[in-house]
């Protein structure tokens, strides 16, 4: 699924103003576009910023900040691995089979 | 942290053992409060409201009364104000005006000589002058340190002796002033309230506030006139007025009188000379935008400004101009950065002098969050003065297709230095003309068109128009308008290294671009090979990456001479980036 980004047409607008174009429901309206276009591409955290009238940098800047966030388009199915101490007892670092 | 570990509680406590449960601490946690320091707390603020955008305030107070900020005191004006001791050191410890002294450190001397080293004080011998002094001096009831631009720079070089300015200074008359034991401002004689109004002050403002005046009008009496800001940005003042009109309110007001930029001194030449002016301009803009209150920020370097403003604004007050507290004065504390609007606001706020990140705008998030009107003095100073001759009067001073007056603060190697009244889209040459020409013996090699900022440009591109805009394409700006004028004998690249280690000590340390970059560079330009290629990717890097103007357009000096000076004889040997 690694295509161009994808269209945006607006989408970004209409999560914004659902949260009241208001600063303070960044990570929501994060979640929110995450769900809609899969990750965070560049070009939204431009315009969500340019909605809520806050810098870029404080967009991108959480963006960065929490790892939920993708930045890049993500394969079709994705696998999260927890590699705490648990994992890494029962020899983790292995890898589970292809 | 955890009880069962065994802590260390420093040399004179003793440390904790395993298994001591809940057993009470021999020593209480952190710093204690020291009864002495704050009874003298509170007998300096006495019934001053505990508000926290008030701290660099009676940061002032302390530092005045005590010749420094110990930690005690620091300590109790934390208890007073209900502070964390975090917040009052890290604002203590930004300004350079503030000397915390920490538990076992040495106070400061009585005496502190503050010796400017800004570029026409540098070109002047200000290196040679603080050597001197400072060899002179006696450690213990002395002082000497380098300072940045005093806005003094017509009387270079110069020294300030406690408050007290010595100007064209030389060791022998500081020498004179320490012993004198003068350390007060002088005062000049300047136009106070009576003598403004007996000249017709305040009849503006009346009529605009009896309604012989629209809003509208008024602004668009400022759109016609051209009138910019003058703080370094030219934003038109018409527009700036109307946006800020757009957002609700309650709105303020705030007027930016940290002049810091190296070689400007224009604000200063009106306050000490004619205040009201401005302060018309100020209360015309407030009434203008429906500004429920007036901060003035005042750079400490202008202590006898300063004392102009305080009295006159109990005058203003007297006379029923103004309401009580209608118009607060602020007293910087020695930071350049703060002359950046919304650093300027952050410590208006109490706090350290950070800019902020936009947007929002200052006009829509300014000052304790409230729509806020920023102005330059001079720029209010030229409101008044337009409504009564007119748009049309002023706008027709403008020339080459520039509008308006501007007030050019000329210094450097001409004969005459000084603030220069002319045109908009006047030449440099014909400032150096008007400054009396070039000293004797010195030929015009190259200038700044803009204080330390505004880039280097060599005296054949003399004749290009100054105003806003038009040195885009060099690669310089005209900012606040200070001129230096360099001679012969002057080494470009000695006039950029001062600059940029000027940067380098007011980069406020925010964002690495500025904070790494401004080091970066003066170390590439302290080399006696400039790498071009080098200090243009630095350069691009510290222009896009950086928060404010400071970090934005502190490469504007070296980039600018590599463009105009790679010829210079000490500097063959320039490896040359894009455009050098």
């Amino acid at each position: 699924m690694s295509e161009a980004p994808p269209k945006n047409e607006g989408r970004v607008r209409e999560i914004c103003e659902a949260h009241g174009n208001r600063p303070e429901e960044l990570l929501e309206i994060l979640h929110d576009a995450q769900d809609a276009f899969g990750f965070a591409a560049k070009d939204l955290s431009a315009e969500i910023a340019q909605a809520l009238n806050i810098s870029r940098t404080k967009d991108c800047g959480v963006i960065g900040f929490y790892h939920d966030y993708r930045r890049e388009p993500p394969g079709r199915h994705i696998i999260e691995l927890c590699r705490a101490e648990a994992w890494q007892s029962v020899n983790g670092w292995e890898g589970p089979d292809e | 942290m955890n009880d069962e570990i065994p802590l260390n509680g420093g040399p004179d406590r003793p440390a904790r053992h395993v298994g001591s449960r809940k057993r009470a601490r021999a020593f209480p946690k952190g710093r204690q409060i020291d009864l002495e320091a704050l009874e003298q707390v509170r007998e300096l603020l006495a019934d001053r409201p505990r508000r926290h955008d008030l701290l660099i305030e009676y940061l002032h107070l302390v530092q005045d009364s005590y010749g420094c900020i110990s930690s005690r005191h620091l300590r109790a004006l934390c208890e007073e104000l209900r502070l964390p001791q975090a917040t009052a050191y890290e604002v203590a410890t930004f300004y350079a005006h503030f000397d915390v002294v920490k538990e076992g450190e040495t106070p400061p001397p009585p005496t502190t000589i503050r010796v400017c080293d800004s570029i026409t004080c540098a070109i002047r011998g200000a290196d040679a002058l603080y050597e001197a002094l400072k060899s002179a001096a006696d450690a213990s009831k002395v002082r000497v340190m380098r300072a940045p631009c005093m806005g003094r720079c017509d009387t270079a070089p110069v020294c300030e002796v406690g408050h007290y300015h010595v100007d064209y200074a030389t060791p022998k008359g500081v020498k004179a002033v320490v012993e004198s034991g003068n350390r007060k401002p002088e005062i000049p004689t300047y136009d106070d309230l009576a003598t403004y109004q007996a000249k017709g002050g305040y009849t503006v403002l009346e009529a605009c506030r009896a309604g012989k005046q629209s809003v509208d009008d008024v602004i668009q009496e400022m759109s016609d006139a051209g009138l910019r800001g003058l703080g370094g940005a030219g934003f038109p003042a018409g527009r700036k007025w109307q946006i800020v009109r757009t957002f609700p309110g309650p709105r303020l007001m705030t007027i930016n009188g940290d002049e810091g930029e190296p070689g400007t001194f224009k604000d200063r030449y009106y306050l000490e000379r004619n205040p009201h002016q401005m302060f018309e301009g100020a209360l015309i803009a407030a009434w203008a935008v429906e500004a429920e209150r007036i901060y003035l920020y005042m750079r400490d370097e202008y202590p006898a400004v300063l004392h102009i403003l305080a009295h006159e604004i109990a005058a203003l007050e007297k006379a029923g101009i103004v309401g009580k507290g209608e118009i607060e004065l602020r007293r910087g504390a020695g930071a350049y950065i703060c002359g950046e609007e919304s650093a300027m606001i952050e410590s208006i706020e109490g706090k350290r002098g950070y800019p902020r990140n936009r947007p929002p705008y200052i006009a829509e998030v300014g000052l304790f969050g409230r729509p806020t009107l920023n102005h330059n003095v001079e720029t209010l100073h030229w409101v008044p003065e337009i409504l009564r001759k007119g748009a049309k009067w002023f706008a027709d001073q403008g020339v080459d297709g520039s509008k308006g007056l501007r007030s050019w603060s000329v210094s450097g190697r001409v004969k005459k230095p000084g603030v220069i009244i002319a045109p908009a889209g006047i030449t440099a040459r014909k400032l150096v003309e008007m400054a009396g020409g070039m000293e004797e013996g010195h030929e015009f090699k190259a200038y700044l068109p803009g204080g330390a900022s505004g880039g280097i440009l060599p005296a054949r591109l003399a004749d290009l128009p100054l105003d806003f805009g038009t040195l885009d394409e060099y690669g310089c700006f005209v900012g606040s308008h200070a001129i230096v004028i360099f001679s012969e004998k002057d080494e470009v690249a000695d006039v950029v290294v001062n600059l940029l280690r000027f940067f380098k000590d007011e980069s406020c340390g925010q964002c690495t671009p500025c904070r790494v970059g401004c080091d970066k560079a003066v170390a590439l330009l302290e080399r006696r090979d400039w790498d071009g290629e080098l200090l243009h990717e630095l350069a691009q890097a510290m222009s896009d990456a950086s928060i404010c103007g400071l970090g934005q357009a502190a490469p504007n000096a070296f980039i600018s001479a590599l463009k105009f000076f790679s010829d210079e004889p000490a500097r063959t040997d320039v490896t040359g980036g894009p455009e050098a």
